[in-house]
């Protein structure tokens, strides 16, 4: 009798596969057709339009005044240029210097491919809140390393701390009347509040162009990201400022090591000094952790170094059942168990095979060519295929 | 989208080093959780999901960043999108700074050199792998000059695949991201 139900339900259900959608038995037509409704990408679009009403959500403009020079003159001047190369053919190896292109780029787009780039790495909200600015001056700030060579810091490019370790030489053009203050600041990573910066280097009042000359307010100390927590931003900013500032307030004594005292808020301190400081320069790289900061923990910072790892969430699991049906024993307890227990377990197992005096054993070319005990339960000779195939849990035995 | 909250799995001290006495005196407090504000931060460990719900699109939006490439009549560019469909990177022969050294800004010398110049743009910001839908053997000539051009300045025309956190239990054993260095394994 049962037989005959499933039968005639398999046919139904095969009968409305071949109906069209509004014909079949059960079935509902929702949302518009396909020409009219809105495609995912549309909807998540007016989402996010909603969401940002332009008279409250709009950014402030808090860079350096830019003086525009005459668009005639400018358009005469490159006409002029432009004319004089007109009708002739490219020459087929040709090399433009890549160099002189950037340097023309310095001059012309790049504040705004720069704040592009600043707002692709959520510089400005994370400093700034909402405000931003044009950095109208190119910094030039170079690592020198050991063996000669420079590490320069762009916008986002790597460096490891090991080779930020030393302070870097910062090259500005600046009027030798005018003042300047670099600030380094680490916007990720404060060990130990949740929305604060760690200020890296501080120097005040910097006479035209040279940093030397400038007041150390905070000492340089060296990226130190902890480990498992992936890259950190290290912004360079440089203001450009009105008069000599008395940075008293924001002074720590050489070298601040106590990582609390090296807490920084850019907003506050730009919101204190916005009458006599302006946003003119940027600069920023990414730093990951290197096994050279395992000692600089230990030695330079005195603390113990802290390792994190990604919070994944955790799997989902269907909740546990007395009798579960049609689930091998041996796996679904495995699924429930503690997985830094059997870990713990696979460890002592691994512990019992490796011997730090006698070289590696040559693994087997076809593992589960080597015989097997017959006598043992089934599902524990699966397991131990497993295990000689590396599956799993068992990759790293 | 996951935050970027990262997990203190426990202090670690290396019994072999030697430190001074006074260890953990100053430096004590941190937090259970550190929250990593980078928004590039899970794209480069490969852990932030890409987008979902455009599998069925002629071009799925299975990226992070992807490159494009523009001609018109006149100008020849190339752009470096998010999924967000923000313009993170650009270089287009309608640049000053590119313009006055080309004696065209529509022929191959253009696209080649916009190619040099977009490579150099995106290893200045730290963005080494990009997205592409162009496949080469298809491509006009003057394209496949700019994309080889890019492959050449050192930008992988492919990004990785991202990591999804395998249960236990599960067959896989993909290495987690979190816990790989370059220094580790060139050793």
């Amino acid at each position: 009798m049962s037989l005959l139900i499933n039968q005639v339900k398999l046919g139904r259900n095969l009968l409305s596969l071949t109906q069209p959608l509004f014909l079949q038995p059960n079935r509902e037509l929702r949302g518009k057709a396909p020409d009219v409704a809105r495609s995912l990408k549309q909807r998540l679009d007016e989402i996010s339009r909603a969401k940002r009403d332009p008279n409250l959500h709009f950014k402030v403009n808090i860079g350096l005044p830019h003086l525009k020079p005459s668009r005639g003159e400018e358009y005469s001047c490159r006409q002029k240029i432009l004319r004089s190369r007109k009708g002739l053919q490219s020459l087929p190896n040709e090399q433009i210097s890549l160099e002189e292109i950037r340097k023309e780029w310095l001059k012309t787009s790049a504040p705004f491919h720069i704040r592009a780039v600043a707002e692709h790495y959520n510089i400005f909200e994370d400093l700034f809140g909402e405000a931003f600015f044009l950095p109208r001056i190119p910094l030039s700030i170079k690592y020198e390393q050991p063996d000669g060579s420079n590490l320069p810091v762009y916008f986002g490019n790597q460096i490891k701390p090991k080779e930020a370790a030393v302070a870097p030489s910062v090259v500005f053009e600046g009027d030798p009347s005018s003042l300047w203050s670099l600030v380094l600041t680490n916007p990720d990573g404060h060990l130990s509040e949740k929305d604060a910066e760690c200020v890296h280097w501080f120097i005040g009042n910097i006479p035209g162009n040279d940093i030397k000359k400038g007041e150390e307010i905070v000492s340089y100390l060296q990226p130190f990201p902890p480990r498992g927590t992936g890259s950190q931003r290290l912004v360079f900013v440089l203001y450009k400022q009105e008069k000599i500032i008395d940075f008293s307030s924001y002074r720590k004594s050489a070298p601040c090591l106590e990582l609390a005292n090296r807490t920084f808020h850019m907003k506050r301190f730009y919101r204190e000094m916005q009458d006599s400081i302006t946003p003119a320069g940027l600069s920023f790289f990414q730093s990951d952790w290197d096994d050279s900061l395992t000692e600089f923990f230990h030695k330079t910072l005195n603390m113990k170094e802290p390792i994190y790892d990604f919070d994944f969430p955790e799997p989902y699991k269907k909740p546990p059942v007395w009798f579960p049906k049609k689930a091998a024993f041996n796996l679904y307890l495995d699924k429930h168990r503690d997985p830094k227990q059997i870990s713990k377990e696979l460890l002592l197992k691994r512990m019992k095979t490796v011997d730090p005096f006698e070289p590696k054993k040559p693994e087997p070319k076809y593992p589960n060519a080597l015989p097997e005990d017959n006598k043992l339960p089934s599902w524990v000779r699966v397991e131990i295929r497993k295990q000689r195939l590396k599956w799993g849990r068992y990759s790293d035995m | 989208m996951w935050e970027s909250r990262i997990r203190n799995i426990g202090l670690f001290s290396s019994a072999k080093r030697a430190y001074s006495s006074n260890i953990g005196e100053v430096n004590n407090s941190f937090l259970p959780f550190i929250y990593n504000r980078n928004p590039r931060n899970l794209e480069r460990l490969r852990i932030a999901p890409k987008p979902m719900g455009y599998a069925l699109d002629d071009k799925p939006m299975n990226y992070w960043h992807r490159l494009v490439v523009v001609q018109s009549n006149q100008h020849v560019g190339a752009y470096i999108e998010h999924f967000s469909g923000k313009t993170v990177i650009s270089a287009s022969t309608n640049e000053w700074a590119i313009k006055q050294f080309l004696r065209s800004t529509s022929d191959v010398q253009a696209a080649a050199t916009i190619g040099r110049v977009l490579a150099q743009r995106c290893l200045e910001c730290g963005l080494l792998e990009v997205h592409s839908n162009y496949d080469m053997d298809l491509v006009s000539p003057k394209v496949s000059f700019l994309l080889k051009n890019i492959e050449k300045g050192g930008i992988s025309l492919s990004e990785p695949e991202q990591f999804l956190p395998h249960r236990h239990w599960s067959r896989e054993a993909k290495e987690n991201p979190t816990q790989v260095y370059e220094e580790i394994q060139t050793k």
